[in-house]
């Protein structure tokens, strides 16, 4: 099927940003810019644009440790993504959340997570609050497959189906909890085989061709909001670094990355499909290439000249101060 | 011009400290060659060339403390200067 | 024989206060909701909401499956997006399979995204029969969690008008209720009766020294209160009523008062909010005491199911007795 020249334009352009801002944040991190250090998804960005196009700019979602492409992709501004792993003032939880705890709940955004499938019971929470409220909206949580193996994602998910919510689940397969090998772990080796049996429609897709994670999103959003409740949608992807940035493991082979790369990057094969359309010109990819680097590069110097946070705030925000406050 | 810098891994931004310098000022190193070694509070790391060239000036001495993340020497191309 | 007053009879119990509470700011506040397991037949296993599911229908009163981290998660998403959910969790123990949603997400959404969590964490808690594992006092790990606030009630009073001001609070609370109390009758407030948090009570006035206490230990300090006034010491009973937030101008005009203090409860001693109380307090007002703050509390021990062992885990009447003759003894 033809992509549409627009919107496959504004598709490659998210994707190219997330890379982009992955690659600079990962060298930046190296440097001692990023406290705590950080998860790069470089080589995951069609599950989160796939994802993220498909919905509402209102609707919910909540994720996991790595989740700087999900908050890109849902419309964070680069500089505010970017300053919060500063762990500035200025980045979208005022630096004291960093690179695992991005949010922007007002925007429907309910925060990374250092839980593993954790994000997946808050969003289906906030399922539940769409339906109490009445909303026409979806909650998405994204899981590792990692987390496939954590007993409050299923339990979440059972919760899900009985209630009929308006949710979606989202594993952003990339293989490997950590270090460990997905099937070495999972028993069964079907993730959407053990969606299946809890009563809801379940998938295994191509996390790497953004247009079918786009539609089997929208989808999986069609059913929800006709009240048909949620969907299991497992997307088959890869990160190219390490769990952390730093890390070098031995649990993979350098040509089983290469393979990934060369193969079935989401990037190239996209920015493939539209140039061979007539729908992008090589000379419009190189100006879209630059123009991302120049708003990553902006962002950086955003987040380098933001202040940090004032430290005599600690005790602030902790409740709401309504029931008394023991200083 | 490539930096080489001590990279800051792992949850504690601690110092790290420079055990032992492999190549010294002038020397022509190759992508891939171990510069210096550092010992973090976990484990000892190789720092090694990502690129080829001349190396510049230590600028750190030998056991000196270094913070994570800041540049111990480089590596110049052809032509290159500090 | 003995007779019961007939407005003794017609005063509600403590579960009967929980459910006159959350009716009142149900109808109030159409996003309060409550999930929990056996709710809509049973009314939860304390009675504690007992014909709330039929008043309010199944969409506001909702029957969970037995997932405790699932049922938290829940309640926190929904309370992010603007609902005011009440989770019960039953018993206190099993908070134990949801504590990441309730230490690591509830308590410190707020603090890194600035945004509200409105929800009460209901269960029923303390020592009685039961064992192991439903007897657990935990409430020292929630008021230890900052982002927690932590209600204790030991009266249908104080279960009322607590419960009222939580389901206005935007803020996770977890409310405890102690086991021995469900049927015990006494007032409640009217509609707009609220208690603040952090707002001790004087369970009975005295004028020789204080136990500062909650939950049912201010039940058992009462008797013991008697005991000691046919001794002839008259002794106060303060009833924190909340641990977090905990009521310190109390706990020091107590101590500035009688210089002769004891602290007690039922939780195991090592690490508990006696400990807190008791050094918090000693520092605050050295001068003012006529000797150390004296502790009583639990083993630490898992808990019998035989009663006798049970009962020996937990501060006596006679053990109550014996500390506030030792702070008279100074």
């Amino acid at each position: 099927m033809t992509t549409d020249k627009t919107w496959g334009k504004k598709i490659l352009r998210d994707m190219l940003l997330i890379r982009n801002f992955e690659e600079t944040a990962d060298k930046l991190t190296l440097r001692g810019k990023v406290p705590g250090g950080m998860h790069n998804s470089s080589g995951q960005e069609a599950v989160a644009v796939g994802v993220m196009s498909a919905l509402d700019p209102k609707d919910v979602i909540a994720t996991t440790h790595r989740s700087h492409h999900h908050t890109i992709a849902k419309g964070m501004p680069v500089d505010i993504v970017m300053a919060e792993l500063f762990t500035k003032a200025t980045g979208c939880s005022g630096g004291r959340g960093a690179s695992m705890h991005l949010a922007d709940v007002e925007n429907g955004h309910f925060g990374g997570n250092g839980i593993v499938g954790a994000g997946v019971g808050i969003a289906m929470g906030a399922a539940m609050g769409i339906k109490q409220m009445g909303h026409k909206k979806v909650a998405v949580g994204f899981v590792g497959d990692g987390g496939m193996n954590t007993g409050r994602t299923w339990e979440a998910v059972n919760m899900a189906v009985i209630y009929k919510l308006p949710f979606i689940l989202i594993v952003d397969n990339n293989q490997y909890a950590v270090e460990t090998f997905v099937e070495r772990v999972t028993g069964g080796n079907d993730i959407a085989k053990r969606g299946a049996g809890f009563g809801l429609p379940s998938y295994t897709i191509d996390g790497q061709d953004v247009e079918e994670v786009h539609r089997y999103t929208k989808e999986a959003r069609e059913r929800a909001l006709a009240g048909e409740g949620p969907s299991f949608i497992n997307a088959l992807t890869y990160r190219y670094y390490g769990h952390n940035v730093g890390e070098k493991g031995q649990y993979r082979t350098q040509e089983e990355i290469a393979d990934w790369r060369s193969h079935r990057d989401p990037i190239d094969r996209f920015s493939a499909k539209l140039i061979s359309e007539g729908a992008l010109s090589q000379g419009e990819y190189e100006e879209m290439i630059a123009s991302v680097a120049k708003e990553i590069e902006a962002a950086v110097d955003f987040a380098e000249k933001s202040p940090l946070p004032d430290v005599s705030t600690i005790l602030d925000g902790v409740d709401s101060g309504l029931l008394g406050v023991r200083k | 011009m490539e930096e080489i810098f001590v990279p800051a891994v792992g949850m504690a931004m601690d110092n790290v400290v420079l055990l032992e310098w492999l190549k010294n000022p002038g020397d022509q190193v190759n992508v891939g060659d171990v510069i210096a070694i550092i010992e973090t509070d976990k484990t000892t790391m190789d720092i090694a060339a990502e690129t080829s060239g001349t190396l510049g000036a230590h600028r750190y001495a030998l056991n000196a403390e270094v913070p994570a993340g800041q540049t111990i020497t480089v590596v110049l191309a052809p032509g290159e200067s500090e | 024989m003995s007779t019961t007053t007939p407005t003794a009879q017609q005063n509600p119990t403590y579960s009967e206060a929980f459910q006159s509470g959350v009716r009142e700011e149900m109808k109030r506040n159409e996003h309060i909701f409550i999930l929990g397991t056996d709710l809509v037949e049973r009314g939860g296993h304390f009675a504690q909401v007992k014909g709330i599911a039929q008043e309010f229908g199944q969409d506001r009163v909702k029957d969970s499956p037995i997932s405790e981290a699932a049922m938290v998660a829940a309640g926190l998403g929904s309370a992010m997006y603007g609902c005011h959910p009440i989770i019960d969790l039953n018993f206190i123990d099993f908070s134990l399979g949801a504590m990441d949603e309730i230490v690591n997400q509830a308590a410190k959404i707020r603090f890194m995204f600035n945004r509200p969590v409105p929800i009460v964490i209901r269960a029923t808690s303390g020592v009685a029969l039961g064992g192991a594992h439903h007897c657990n006092s935990l409430e020292s790990l929630f008021a230890h969690t900052a982002g927690l606030s932590v209600a204790v009630p030991s009266r249908a009073y104080d279960v009322k008008g607590l419960i009222k001001t939580a389901l206005r609070t935007p803020d996770p609370v977890v409310f405890l209720m102690h086991k021995k109390l469900s049927g015990v009758r006494g007032e409640i407030g009217d509609e707009n009766t609220l208690i603040p948090f952090g707002s001790a009570n004087v369970v009975k006035a005295g004028k020789d020294a204080a136990i500062i206490t909650y939950g049912y230990t201010t039940v058992t300090a009462q008797k013991a209160a008697q005991t000691l006034a046919e001794q002839g010491i008259d002794v106060e009973i303060i009833d924190l009523r909340t641990l977090y937030p905990l009521d310190t101008d109390t706990i020091n005009e107590t101590v500035q008062r009688f210089g002769r203090v004891v602290v007690a409860d039922e939780a195991p001693m090592f690490g508990s909010i006696t400990a807190e109380i008791a050094a918090t307090a000693s520092e605050a007002n050295f001068k003012y005491l006529k000797g150390p703050i004296v502790r009583i509390g639990g083993a630490r021990a898992p808990l019998s199911a035989n009663p006798q062992m049970s009962e020996a885990a937990i501060p006596s009447v006679a053990g109550i007795v014996d500390a506030v003759k030792k702070v008279m003894s100074y």
